[in-house]
């Protein structure tokens, strides 16, 4: 075998066996022999480098925030908390989804109308606040609040606040950005908000 | 990071913490990213050669997997699922970038890409002398195509099929850009080691 034959089957022996033909040409051929040598540390080499290397904190601190912004991983509710995450991601199932739960929401107010609240006014103000006092809040806020226990009252007044504030923000938005789908989407994750707040005030008012 | 290293201390496995992930558990998706960020970040840094770039990549491979795995159902191994969906991730931005990820086919070589056909000297074997930073080194050298297919056979471990198959070019390139790719690192790292003997 010469060095040229050596060559055609080179490739193929990095990875594999030689048989006893190759091993004779590498007994006999130093420069083939430190060649094949050479070739198989680069790929053994190569193996060390599969897990190497790590990535710095913010990459999971950014998996993290986009996460929870897109509502795939909810940290543990934290009063207080922010509720409103700005960094986010939007796609065409989030607005179906929202949407539904928004109507859900809605849904569910109604039928708890037991607390005398009047349908039309929930409707409107459940998807758009509007008539704020000094405090942000609307009138339907204010009837809410009243029939929620003295000790939760603090922590929904001040939900209610942040969120209408986060309405008023994003209708701004979408009056100064009528074509933007971002906007829009932000807009609809505010009312789904609202109606998350007031669902859960409905609940925790139940008898 | 506090609960995940905790529940990895206690042997939380990796089925259970795909189970509560699909159902939104926070510390969950922080042992999944765990177990794997080293080596789909591995992946990434030595296919880019860029550290910042590799980086968003890491992150949108564990972003595209975190919102699909509701769906995972355990036919494949979640970690060929996770590195298989980052190597798209990274391809997906050589595309983009322009660069080639298909390695050119044998009869269309470069003369700047295409290795010399060298049998070896023995002044300048490279046995026992390729260390990791020199490697690495020398594979951010390569031209993109030879690094694509070196680090997903070499380094990841992906046979000739399965890369065919990522990058959508034949078994038979694939193995010769593997041979090629091999041969420019050795001159690459002979060249390094080189030019180190001459400094003083």
């Amino acid at each position: 075998m010469t060095c040229i034959e050596f060559q055609d089957v080179l490739a193929d022996m990095v990875d594999g066996e030689t048989d006893a033909q190759h091993e004779a040409h590498l007994k006999s051929c130093s420069s083939c022999s430190e060649l094949l040598a050479d070739l198989r540390a680069i790929a053994s080499g190569a193996k060390l480098l599969c897990a190497d290397s790590e990535p710095s904190p913010r990459v999971w601190a950014n998996i993290q925030r986009t996460l929870e912004a897109e509502g795939i991983i909810r940290p543990a509710a934290q009063p207080g908390a922010a509720l409103f995450p700005r960094t986010r991601h939007w796609s065409p199932a989030w607005l179906i989804s929202g949407a539904a739960v928004v109507l859900l929401a809605i849904g569910a107010f109604l039928y708890t109308s037991h607390y005398g609240l009047n349908q039309q006014l929930a409707e409107t103000q459940v998807t758009a606040p509007a008539g704020t006092d000094a405090s942000g809040a609307t009138p339907d806020d204010v009837e809410l609040l009243s029939h929620v226990s003295p000790a939760a009252r603090a922590t929904y007044a001040d939900n209610l606040q942040t969120v209408n504030a986060f309405i008023r923000d994003a209708e701004d938005n979408v009056a100064q950005n009528p074509h933007d789908d971002e906007a829009r989407h932000y807009l609809m994750q505010a009312y789904q908000e609202r109606a998350m707040v007031y669902a859960s005030a409905m609940d925790r008012s139940m008898p | 990071m506090t609960g995940a290293r905790k529940r990895q201390g206690d042997k939380l496995s990796e089925a259970e913490a795909i189970e509560r992930a699909k159902h939104g558990d926070a510390e969950a998706f922080e042992v999944l990213y765990d177990l794997h960020k080293r080596r789909v970040y591995s992946l990434c840094l030595r296919m880019t050669a860029n550290a910042a770039e590799a980086e968003d990549l890491t992150q949108e491979a564990f972003m595209q997997l975190f919102r699909k795995i509701a769906t995972f159902r355990g036919e494949s191994a979640f970690s060929t699922w996770l590195h298989r969906m980052a190597v798209n991730v990274v391809l997906m931005q050589l595309r983009k970038k322009g660069l080639p990820v298909v390695p050119l086919e044998d009869d269309i070589e470069t003369e700047e890409e295409t290795p010399k056909k060298d049998f070896g000297t023995q002044d300048l074997t490279l046995e026992g002398s390729i260390d990791r930073l020199r490697l690495q080194n020398a594979i951010g050298k390569l031209p993109p195509g030879y690094r694509t297919i070196f680090v997903l056979h070499d380094v990841q471990g992906y046979e000739h099929n399965e890369i065919a198959d990522l990058v959508g070019c034949s078994i038979g390139n694939s193995k010769s850009q593997l041979h090629k790719a091999r041969m420019k690192l050795r001159e690459l790292l002979r060249t390094s080691r080189a030019e180190k003997a001459i400094k003083p």
